[in-house]
């Protein structure tokens, strides 16, 4: 990736900003269904209960802080691999 | 090659060059995606106490992040090893059948 040109570097960087608003999509539409599927399980109302919806806070909280530790381990990985090369 | 004849102060936009960073790019993404569901599933249990998390969790997730690196570029490596590209349309029937080839004489690293 480092190998391009500035107008590629331009033109790439375009390419992953329409990546990171996809991705954003996909990890908000992923946590949704994590945390819905862990926490409400019960159909006798059609509304949220309070522990259902408190589970989904911890859960969501919980899910953002395991991609932000996964993301950190990642790029030291990640990093480290490229010094390799 | 082409892709360097053109030499990098060059400002022409090389396609075949775009479309290679592109697919680094992607294959990045769907490394940390697997990535990230997985350990979650391994190292996150479903119930939901705090937001936080614990010590252990913390520690699980480090690990598994580090396992499913090195697990990769094994797997990685065992594919370039049996010369499995994705020209390969019938992978999986190549890779048994080498596979078997590959263990008999399986004494590097």
């Amino acid at each position: 990736m480092d190998q391009l040109n500035n107008r590629e570097q331009q033109e790439f960087q375009q390419l992953v900003e329409q990546k990171q608003m996809k991705d954003f999509m996909r990890l908000y539409s992923s946590l949704v269904q994590r945390c819905f599927t862990d926490c409400v399980n019960d159909f006798t109302s059609k509304a949220l209960s309070s522990r259902e919806e408190s589970c989904l806070e911890k859960c969501s909280e919980k899910f953002l802080k395991h991609s932000e530790r996964v993301g950190q381990r990642f790029q030291e990985q990640n990093a480290a691999l490229m010094q390799k090369r | 090659m082409s892709l360097y004849s053109m030499g990098m102060n060059s400002q022409e936009v090389d396609p075949a060059r775009m479309q290679m960073a592109e697919l680094e790019m992607e294959s990045l993404t769907a490394l940390f995606d697997s990535l990230m569901n997985t350990c979650r599933s391994k190292c996150i249990p479903a119930e939901y106490g705090e937001g936080e998390i614990n010590k252990g969790e913390s520690v699980c997730i480090d690990r598994c992040v580090n396992k499913y690196f090195t697990a990769n570029l094994k797997i990685g490596q065992i594919f370039r090893d049996k010369g499995i590209t994705p020209g390969d349309t019938q992978m999986i029937q190549n890779a048994s059948s080498k596979y078997a080839a590959h263990e008999s004489t399986d004494a590097s690293d």
